[in-house]
């Protein structure tokens, strides 16, 4: 069995951080259910563990108490020689007006999901990233 | 110089004297104004020379007696001029006066001497004459410095013209004394000269006068346009100057015509002076003379009540100024002394008038467009502003309810998905409370939208009722301690006990909006201060924080609907809607709510609520007044406060224990009940669970009077108001005084076809405090009840025209009535009473099921009264044994309220026995 993934949870709001671990603990996908989650609610606080590095997705919260979680991808998109894989950043936020999704894709995300999202949404799109 | 030239040049001279003094005779002719007549006396003498002159030149000898005939009038010259000059300046009248005697002293002596004429003579003669001359010369030149423009140039002239006349006269005594000849002919050039001078000054070619009357005009355009005008005002005002210079006027003043006929000044230039800012109602026209100007005082009262006392002697030009298209304004010249322009000049330069008009009408027209394209700008920023508000506020409302169904959808949806164990679904307990937690949150944000929908449609309903609002507080602060501590704040109070008339939960929700404002907008470790005052007419709690301030520019829009002010980037989440909805409800309580802030300072946030009034004792004493049952064990606190509420005004009676209170009540029906918590067998809790959960007492205002601390369970409970021992009494009294007297009258319809009996409820009824409708016919009795609101339905159950139960139907068939409880009387009791029979009366509330006996223990028809508020519903099913009966219908179904809702004031004990209706 090859390593767990490593997902980072970028979210201010516990109840939300409750919410994704409960969801995708109790995931159908192995890849998922298995994958390994780190939290951070804050900007800087994720920055410090994108550094670190090691992941594969982040699902990342746009409204953080310290700015805007769109710089973060920025910053990644923007990282010019990468050693390592660049993880796949999903942005999860309750801002849903479409200049609000085209600013996140613009930034680098690379996916986009809607608060609020039913259980199977956020898995489905756990795991579609974490296959490849 | 040949003689014959020196003749022809003399002969100019006296031409030209004689052109003068024929041009001033005709004006003075004309217009018998005094300049002219100056004018033309001046230019006498020299043409009565020329005159005789021309005649002995036609005889061809020339007598010796002719030397004195020209010299004695031409010695009058200077003494003439003097006079011109003092029609123009202040001339001292010691000076006029000895020229006088100087001239009348010389011709006399010329008469006298024989010929030829002594030369001591002729050197006194000219020495007088170069002296007055020369005076008269100086005056003109320093009236001409004071002046400006054309009239400079003219007095200029005028005072040139006069000295070489002077010296011409000079030249011609030298000639007599030398006899030279080139004397006498350089003094008949100085004389031609002077009188060409005197010709332009005086009475110049029409020529000369366009000439001059152009260039003021020209330069009174050009410094129109060049003037800074920035308002039609200012333009007139610079039109007023500019006319003062050209004109060499004292003072003017430009008059235009208001829309409703009367003058107002558009300008003045001149020596300040007091002017009313009023309107004139004279007409200036009245001041024009032909050919000569006249004073201020001819003009009436309402110009030189305008103008005042200063001017009155003032000489007034009036011009006419036609303002394009149609407007004729007015330009008045004001001058102590006589001015040199002739009216026809001043009237070109009036015309100016006209452009100063268009001037000012296009600058009228700038200002007003100016203005206009700020207003503009101003409310398209606005729009713009509220554009985006609403843009933003949609964008964080749904961003804000968002966050909250996340959470609630997410959760549930685990839930849902769930693996059964058994039967039994594992659902962990937190699952729950995170939903149900978010629902709350959910339900907030949709709650507060509402409100502040309902307060701006002016829907809200407020409760009003005497609130300690210090209490209030206080009670609030213990519920969000957790907040204050979370962000270690400081919370320090300085509370008076105070009562507002308020709305108890929107109080609360203000207070509560002010503080989680503070909290929210204070950094940790800060202290928020609130502070509670209050006079006699209105109280104030005041909420300051050191948070993070507000700019002034921002201040009144925190009171904006989805406004969120200062740095986007610090903004706290929140849809920007508390402290909207919170000016709203302190506006709906007629209060008013202030910030005081700066950035950085911190906020102060200060809501002023009306008092609540204190009451009065009543002077009518206890007998009839209000009945306030009292539940208190402590005989010395019962005591106390049965003192007090007596001397109040009120009837109290007491209950040592819970159930002997609500034994009272029931039989009693207490306008008010103050009532204890520590009691001996059942609680106050229980007893106001057990008041509220009787439909007849529910409405009675229960007081709570405790050394308990439980405001918060005592109102949730239903309690009107919780007072904590020592009881503040004007509070208490207030909020009594305020509780019962906001119940209304019951409106109670009797319809029943027996006058007799009719009145005796009637009477019953209105004892009790109900208003009463009556009607004898069942039909109106329909009638009315369809078209107003009654508590309650009283009908005799058999009338003639309508059967008692057929008018139950009816009132049921009908929307408007069907809530309304019916209290049928049996007719056939009633008929059968004798009179002063105490016999039973069978009477029945249709609406709770009730058959009682009303006139039990001999009470009489009074006791019908108490019968209202007096209602065991649930303990008595009544009418069961007509299933089908549409009143049988009513009492089961129970979507009537009990008649027991029905308060009256003057509840009298009564024992109603209870029997079924059969």
């Amino acid at each position: 069995m090859s390593d767990p993934h490593r997902i980072l949870l970028v979210e201010d709001e516990e109840l939300n951080r409750m919410l994704v671990k409960a969801v995708l603990s109790r995931a159908g996908v192995d890849a998922v259910r298995n994958a390994e989650l780190v939290d951070a609610t804050t900007l800087s606080e994720a920055r410090e563990n994108v550094r670190a590095g090691g992941f594969d997705l982040i699902l990342l919260d746009l409204n953080l108490p310290d700015g805007n979680g769109l710089t973060l991808a920025r910053e990644l998109a923007a990282d010019p020689a990468p050693d390592r894989p660049r993880p796949v950043v999903v942005a999860v936020t309750a801002s849903v007006l479409p200049q609000d999704q085209k600013a996140a894709l613009d930034a680098g995300c690379d996916d986009f999901l809607d608060k609020p999202y039913a259980a199977a949404d956020l898995v489905a799109t756990v795991a579609r990233h974490l296959k490849g | 110089m040949s003689d014959e030239w020196t003749r022809l040049v003399l002969l100019a001279a006296e031409i030209t004297f004689a052109v003068l003094f024929l041009r001033a005779l005709l004006g003075y002719l004309r217009g018998r104004d005094p300049l002219q007549g100056d004018l033309t006396l001046v230019f006498g003498p020299c043409a009565l020379v020329f005159a005789l002159d021309l005649l002995w030149q036609t005889i061809g000898d020339k007598p010796a007696w002719t030397g004195a005939l020209t010299a004695v009038p031409l010695m009058a010259q200077p003494y003439l001029t003097l006079r011109l000059a003092a029609r123009l300046r202040h001339v001292p009248r010691a000076l006029s006066t000895g020229t006088l005697l100087g001239w009348i002293g010389l011709a006399l002596l010329i008469s006298l001497a024989g010929r030829p004429i002594p030369d001591p003579l002729i050197v006194t003669a000219v020495i007088y004459f170069l002296g007055a001359e020369a005076t008269a010369a100086i005056l003109l030149f320093g009236k001409a410095r004071t002046r400006t423009g054309t009239n400079r140039a003219r007095l200029m002239t005028a005072a040139g013209a006069t000295l070489a006349f002077a010296v011409m006269i000079m030249l011609i005594g030298t000639a007599a004394l030398t006899d030279s000849q080139e004397w006498r002919t350089v003094s008949r050039i100085m004389a031609l000269a002077s009188g060409l001078g005197y010709l332009i000054a005086f009475v110049p070619p029409r020529r000369l006068r366009r000439l001059a009357a152009a260039a003021a005009a020209h330069s009174i355009t050009e410094r129109l346009l060049r003037a800074p005008a920035d308002s039609p005002e200012q333009v007139w005002q610079t039109y007023t100057e500019i006319m003062r210079v050209q004109t060499g006027a004292d003072a003017v003043a430009v008059l235009l015509p208001r829309a409703d006929g009367a003058l107002e000044q558009a300008g003045y230039a001149g020596p300040p002076i007091d002017l009313p800012d009023e309107p004139i109602q004279g007409d200036p026209s009245a001041l024009i003379r032909r050919g000569r100007p006249a004073r201020l005082r001819e003009g009436g009262p309402a110009l030189l009540r305008h103008f005042g006392d200063e001017l009155r002697d003032d000489f007034v030009t009036v011009l006419r100024m036609p303002v394009p298209p149609d407007v004729e304004g007015w330009v008045l010249l004001f001058n102590r002394f006589r001015n040199l322009f002739s009216d026809d000049d001043l009237g070109l330069l009036a015309e100016l008038g006209g452009q100063a008009g268009i001037l000012a009408g296009r600058q009228a027209v700038t200002v007003r467009e100016r203005r206009l394209a700020t207003e503009l700008s101003r409310s398209v920023e606005a729009l713009t502003r509220a554009n985006e508000a609403k843009s933003n506020f949609l964008a964080n409302m749904s961003h804000e309810l968002r966050t909250p169904l996340n959470a609630i959808i997410g959760f549930s949806d685990l839930m849902r998905l769930e693996e059964p164990e058994g039967d039994r679904r594992r659902v962990p307990a937190d699952w729950v409370d995170h939903i149900h937690g978010s629902g709350r949150h959910l339900l907030g944000l949709i709650n507060d939208i509402l409100d502040l929908a309902k307060v701006e449609a002016g829907r809200i309903d407020l409760r009003l009722a005497p609130v300690r609002l210090d209490t209030a507080v206080e009670e609030l602060l213990t519920s969000i301690t957790p907040l204050f501590s979370e962000k270690r704040l400081t919370v320090r109070t300085d509370m008076a006990a105070v009562t507002a008339l308020a709305d108890r939960l929107r109080l609360r929700q203000i207070v509560e909006n002010l503080l989680s404002n503070a909290i929210k907008f204070t950094p940790d470790g800060g202290t928020i201060t609130i502070t509670v005052t209050g006079t006699d007419t209105d109280v104030c709690i005041v909420v300051a924080d050191t948070g993070v301030g507000i700019a002034d520019t921002d201040a009144e829009r925190v009171f904006e609907e989805f406004q969120q002010v200062g740095d986007p980037d610090r903004r706290k989440a929140g849809t920007g809607l508390g402290l909207a909805l919170t000016r709203r409800l302190v506006e709906a309580h007629r209060g008013e709510i202030t910030l005081t802030s700066a950035p950085g300072q911190g906020s102060t946030f200060a809501v002023r609520l009306p008092a609540a009034p204190v009451a009065r004792p009543s002077a009518t004493g206890a007998a009839d007044g209000p009945y306030v049952l009292l539940v208190e064990d402590d005989p010395h606190s019962a005591e106390l406060m049965q003192t007090q509420l007596t001397n109040a005004g009120y009837r109290v009676g007491v209950a040592g224990t819970g159930e002997s209170g609500l034994a009272v009540a029931r039989a009693h029906r207490p306008d008010a009940i103050v009532l204890d918590v520590e009691l001996p067998g059942i609680s106050g809790w229980e007893v106001i669970r057990r008041l509220k959960a009787d439909a007849a007492l529910a409405g009675v205002p229960v007081f709570f009077a405790s050394i308990l601390d439980e405001a918060a369970a005592g109102l949730a409970l239903g309690a009107h108001d919780y007072f904590i021992k020592p009881v503040d009494q004007p509070a208490l009294l207030s909020a009594l005084a305020n509780a019962i007297a906001a119940r209304p009258a019951p409106r109670v319809l009797v319809i029943d076809h027996d006058d007799a009996v009719r009145h005796a409820i009637e009477d019953g009824l209105r004892a009790g405090g109900a208003e009463v409708v009556a009607c004898a016919d069942g039909r109106d009795g329909l009638a009315r009840s369809r078209a107003e609101n009654f508590d309650l339905i009283v009908c005799d159950m058999q009338s003639p025209s309508e059967d008692g139960f057929s008018l139950l139907a009816a009132i049921e068939q009908d929307p408007s009535g069907r809530h309304t409880p019916v209290l049928g009387l049996s007719a056939a009791a009633l008929a059968e009473r004798a009179p002063g029979d105490n016999a039973p009366l069978i009477a029945t509330a249709m609406a709770g099921g009730v058959v009682a006996e009303a006139m039990a223990g001999g009470a009489g028809w009074d006791s019908l009264a108490p019968l209202l508020g007096h209602h065991p519903a649930s303990q008595h099913p009544a009418i069961p044994h007509h299933p089908s009966h549409p009143a049988a219908r009513r009492t089961g179904g129970g979507a009537h309220p009990p008649a027991g809702t029905i308060q009256l004031r003057n509840p009298v004990p009564v024992h109603a026995e209870i029997e079924e209706d059969q």
